[in-house]
């Protein structure tokens, strides 16, 4: 090594000269001592680079590397591209600037080639697919990828637009945009983000530099999720996150500098930083000359100065890159101050709220919000604030605030009774108080926002809580059940349904003993735990503690009553579930008309609700005609409330599926189950059972378009989740091996249907009523498993008996109906009995036709 | 337990005026104590293995030494010798898991934060060879071994360090300006080799 104090001293000696004189001083020294010189100058190089990205405070080797690769590459092809100059190089790979080598026109192109660690099929499969998704992200305000491919060293690289502007912070300055001319720009900016949202796209590195204006004034968003495409990599390595490297700390959401999953809300966060910067001309935190670990701790827990403030006051390392204010702006601070009080302000801290749920839920919204700026318009950020809280506090604590209500409403009945009341009251908020602080100490240690898609940390916090609930709370009974209660519910949502059923039944029987159970309490138990037996599976429980809720309510709130709604509609799922379509057809008609009446937006209560009864239309009724609209409807108003990565909106998007494929549109159908199977997986991970119903599902149709191997993949996919994560003795995995013996069967192997159907039977004879139309179904198909081997009597006699038992459950039109008359034809051509085949076929035809 | 805090204060004062017997003497004391809060933290956080190096520093510093008697310039220092451990902790921990590959512990400390703030230890830093670059640059110039010792594993502010090394803030903001570009070429140079 030479002598460090030495390279030191020319070094420092070099970078207080000026361009000109600094090459006269590498000259002298490449004269005197070429070898030290040559260190120099690739000291020097290193050094502009990393001063280039000034919040580099660790060496980042990797960039050092690429520069002096960037040399290499030029004159060099990819695809129909040529490189011809480097233009930039970033956290991510370099740019160069490409020209088209087929000549057949002029076109100019931006290449980014992306710096990958790992040369892993993985990575490359999902760069792939992710690169589609992005190619067909169509908007005039957003960088369009053209194409991309692979180089010979295996690095992706992208072919995008190549655009000429300044960013967006140097257009407003230069043309001295004034404040109502900067948010409308700020709005083009939004809509190419939303456009983007409603496609499933997050950006996750908003800012100025990629966000650049040409001069005719046509706003580029650039760099469109490739921040995703980088980060797969860094997954891939097993590091949980290295945002950082792609996310500049200036614009990184704290959840996105915590490492967490990004999701719209990061995006708007970041958003928030911009609108910030161009409004004021400063970022809301200077980060500049803080260690990288005060920065991360400054995100995460300061709190930004106001806009209007902050322009009164930049702050005292302001960036010595911006030109100074006069230059850049109309107003005066003074006058700028006054815009921003207000509106204004509360517009920015909605964005920039460290909680992404308290920010705004849409870019939609937030740009809304800057409409009503404009029109002078009350803004929601501000009196949205006081509702929002309360929201909030009532989604935390959902237990204590239910108490509350219950008081409140029953203080409506007797002046006589309002005395009493008031103290009981006090008493309520007391253990509303004691059962929140239990639970918040439960889960201070353990943010639920971490367990995504891994749900052992919040089980053990519950674990914990289950115990700590028996130990320490036994002299205060009501307090003890409303927490058994939580526990349980929150057990319920993490599909421990067992855990949460002993739970709640524990609950429940404190309060029969308290008093008689005849009280809304109880009847929120027995609400619970017939949700909880509905979805492990007991519907025959289900059923009775659905309808011993429902009469409670009836009698205790009436029929105009939310909660009555609720019960009406849950206990229709269950009979819907059992197979007595009227009824859940009345109770889902009732409940609708209720939630319709009912005061406050009900219209994700009417959306599911209009989708439950276009189920029963649907499957147990088969009236598609029906059916359609209201799923159409309740379509509509879901992707209304939440945009397209909604949980509930996929639920009825695959039922809207069922019914297009059902009415011979499987093409179609297939499509959507794949954007169901790809969000869903994309929201709840690769082993949930959701998951596994629609790769079911999926699988089914894929039986039906004849593609057979990926069916079976399919349903080996769903099968293997649904034994991990409801064990083997559940009707879902029955369901499963139906299928696959079906499939068994198409390709000729009857033995081995023989035996899956077998084991699908025995299971739904334990969990669903004798005459279920499931356990129709999969004994028809032990049929053919029986005709395909020779024993034709006993097929025929299973074929004719279930078929008669479906008949009474299910309409003629229905899918399973049909199959269960392809296989009678089946049957009589395997046994050689071509008339009563053709007279089943006859039939089958028929009734397609019609 | 005062027995310790007395040690370690009066060992903090020995190791400012350059005593290195002292500086022996203190990580000796303070090595076990950062490892069984790291360790205790990661059981307290299950399976999150998010810790923060400036967490278990500051927890460290109020077990190890009492308030009262150590004023700020102490904890600067304090600080700089945490770096100094953080940096064994972590090629330990590197070294320890290329050992085992995969199927280990639980990592019991966590090093992104260390270096921006990333929680979880990023592998795309070459840590081993900041090690080494550390060691050369001991040989060469021990301020500026120090300086990258400090950025880099304490996360120290150039006014922090500036106190720790006893000079002005200004020479730090310069002498990081090369040793950083220096320290990037020896990585660098030895990704190629």
């Amino acid at each position: 090594m030479h002598n460090f104090a030495d390279l030191e001293e020319l070094f420092n000696q070099a970078s207080d000269l000026d361009e000109a004189a600094r090459r006269n001083f590498i000259a002298q020294l490449q004269q005197s001592n070429p070898e030290t010189a040559a260190e120099l100058i690739q000291l020097l190089q290193l050094d502009r680079q990393l001063v280039k990205d000034n919040l580099m405070t660790v060496p980042p080797p990797m960039h050092a590397d690429r520069l002096l690769q960037a040399d290499s590459m030029l004159g060099r092809t990819l695809g129909a591209y040529t490189l011809t100059e480097l233009i930039g190089c970033g956290g991510m790979g370099n740019v160069y600037l490409a020209q088209r080598t087929d000549q057949e026109y002029e076109k100019h192109v931006a290449i980014k080639v992306v710096q990958i660690h790992h040369n892993d099929q993985r990575i490359q499969d999902w760069f792939r697919s992710e690169r589609q998704i992005l190619a067909n992200l169509e908007h005039p305000d957003i960088c369009r990828l053209l194409d991309g491919g692979t180089d010979q060293q295996g690095r992706p690289y992208l072919v995008m637009e190549y655009v000429k502007g300044k960013t967006i912070t140097e257009y407003c300055d230069s043309n001295r945009l004034n404040l109502k001319q900067r948010l409308r720009l700020f709005q083009k900016l939004c809509n190419a983000v939303s456009h983007a949202h409603r496609n499933l796209v997050i950006h996750r590195d908003i800012k100025p530099s990629n966000v650049l204006v040409t001069d005719d004034g046509q706003l580029k968003l650039m760099d469109f999720g490739i921040a995703a495409l980088t980060q797969a990599d860094a997954d891939n390595q097993d590091t949980a996150s290295s945002i950082l490297h792609i996310q500049t700390p200036g614009y990184a959401s704290p959840e996105q500098v915590k490492g967490l999953s990004c999701t719209t809300g990061s995006d708007i966060y970041s958003l928030g930083v911009l609108l910030y910067e161009l409004l004021v001309g400063q970022r809301p935190f200077s980060l500049t000359d803080l260690s990288p670990i005060e920065a991360q701790t400054t995100i995460l827990k300061s709190t930004a100065p106001a806009p209007s403030t902050r322009v009164l006051n930049p702050a005292e390392t302001a960036d010595a890159a911006l030109p100074p204010w006069q230059s850049r702006r109309l107003d005066s601070p003074g006058q700028l101050s006054r815009h921003l009080r207000g509106d204004l302000d509360a517009i920015i801290s909605k964005c920039l709220n460290k909680d992404s749920s308290e920010r705004y839920s849409s870019v939609e919204k937030l740009s809304a919000d800057v409409t009503d700026y404009l029109a002078l318009r009350p803004v929601l950020a501000r009196n949205g604030h006081m509702r929002y809280r309360l929201a909030k506090f009532i989604r935390r604590h959902r237990v204590g605030v239910a108490v509350a209500a219950i008081v409140i409403t029953s203080t409506g009945y007797q002046q006589l009774q309002l005395l009493q009341e008031r103290d009981s009251t006090v008493l309520e908020r007391d253990k509303a108080e004691q059962i929140k602080d239990f639970m918040v100490e439960l889960f201070e240690v353990s943010d639920p926002s971490e367990s995504r898609g891994n749900s052992i940390t919040v089980r053990e916090v519950l674990d914990r809580g289950a115990q700590r609930i028996d130990s320490e709370l036994q002299e205060q009974p009501e307090i003890q059940a409303e927490l058994m209660a939580t526990i349980g519910s929150v057990y319920g949502n993490l599909g421990l349904y067992e855990q949460g059923e002993t739970l709640i039944q524990r609950a429940l029987d404190n309060r029969i003993q308290e008093n008689n159970g005849e009280t809304l309490e109880a009847a929120r138990d027995m609400h619970s735990l017939g949700e909880l037996f509905r979805l492990g599976g007991n519907l025959q429980d289900a059923e009775r503690f659905h309808r011993q809720a429902l009469t409670i309510r009836q009698r205790l709130l009436g029929n105009n009553h939310q909660d009555t709604a609720i019960s009406m509609s849950d206990l229709g799922i269950t009979v819907f579930n059992l197979g007595k379509n009227l009824e859940a057809k009345n109770l889902y008609e009732q409940a609708l008309a209720l939630y319709r009446e009912l005061p406050g937006d009900n219209r994700l209560e009417i959306s599911s609700t209009l989708n439950n009864l276009a189920q029963v239309n649907h499957l147990g009724l088969n009236n598609h005609a029906e059916a359609e609209p209201l799923y159409r409807e309740s379509l509509v108003l879901i992707e209304q409330l939440f945009g397209k990565v909604y949980p509930e909106r996929l639920t009825h998007l695959s039922n809207l599926a069922q019914v297009l494929w059902e009415q011979g549109n499987p093409v179609e159908a297939e499509t959507m189950y794949r954007e169901v199977l790809t969000t869903r997986r994309q929201l709840l991970g690769d082993r949930h059972a959701y998951v596994a119903r629609v790769s079911s599902t999926l699988g089914l149709l894929l039986t039906d378009m004849g593609q057979y191997a990926e069916a079976q993949a399919m349903y080996q996919q769903a099968l293997d989740i649904f034994y991990e994560q409801v064990g083997e003795n559940h009707w879902f995995g029955a369901t499963v091996l139906t299928h696959m013996a079906d499939l068994q069967q198409l390709q000729g192997n009857y033995l081995e249907s023989e035996q899956m159907i077998k084991r699908a039977i025995s299971i739904f004879e334990q969990a669903l009523p004798a005459d279920h139309w499931r356990l129709a179904y999969a004994r028809s198909i032990l049929g053919i498993s029986l005709a395909g081997q020779g024993d034709y009597q006993q097929a025929e006699q299973l074929l004719a008996e279930n078929y008669r038992v479906m008949q009474a459950a299910l309409s003629e039109k229905s899918i399973n109906i049909q199959n269960t008359l392809k296989r009678l034809v089946k049957l009589y051509e395997l046994w050689d009995k071509p008339k009563r085949a053709d007279s089943y076929k006859a039939n089958l035809v028929n009734r397609l036709s019609t | 337990m005062s027995n310790t805090q007395a040690d370690i204060t009066q060992l903090l004062h020995r190791w400012r005026e350059q005593d290195k017997d002292a500086e022996a003497e203190l990580m000796q004391l303070a090595y076990p104590v950062f490892k069984d809060i790291a360790k205790a933290q990661l059981r307290k956080h299950h399976n999150l293995v998010t810790l923060c190096s400036t967490e278990i520093a500051n927890e460290a510093y109020l077990k190890l030494a009492s308030k009262a008697e150590i004023d700020w310039h102490d904890r600067n220092h304090f600080f700089a010798m945490a770096a100094t451990i953080t940096r064994h902790l972590v090629i330990d921990y590197i070294r320890s898991k290329n050992s085992q590959k995969r199927g280990g512990d639980i990592p019991f400390v966590s090093f992104g934060e260390l270096q921006s703030g990333i929680p979880s230890v990023d592998e795309s830093i070459d840590w081993l060879g900041i090690d080494q670059a550390i060691t050369e640059l001991e040989l060469n110039d021990q301020d500026a071994a120090r300086l990258v010792e400090l950025k880099i594993f304490a996360g120290m502010t150039n006014k922090q360090i500036a106190d720790v090394l006893n000079c002005s803030e200004a020479t730090i903001k310069r002498r990081w300006r090369f040793t950083r570009t220096w320290l990037s070429r020896y990585l660098m140079r030895s990704e190629n080799e």
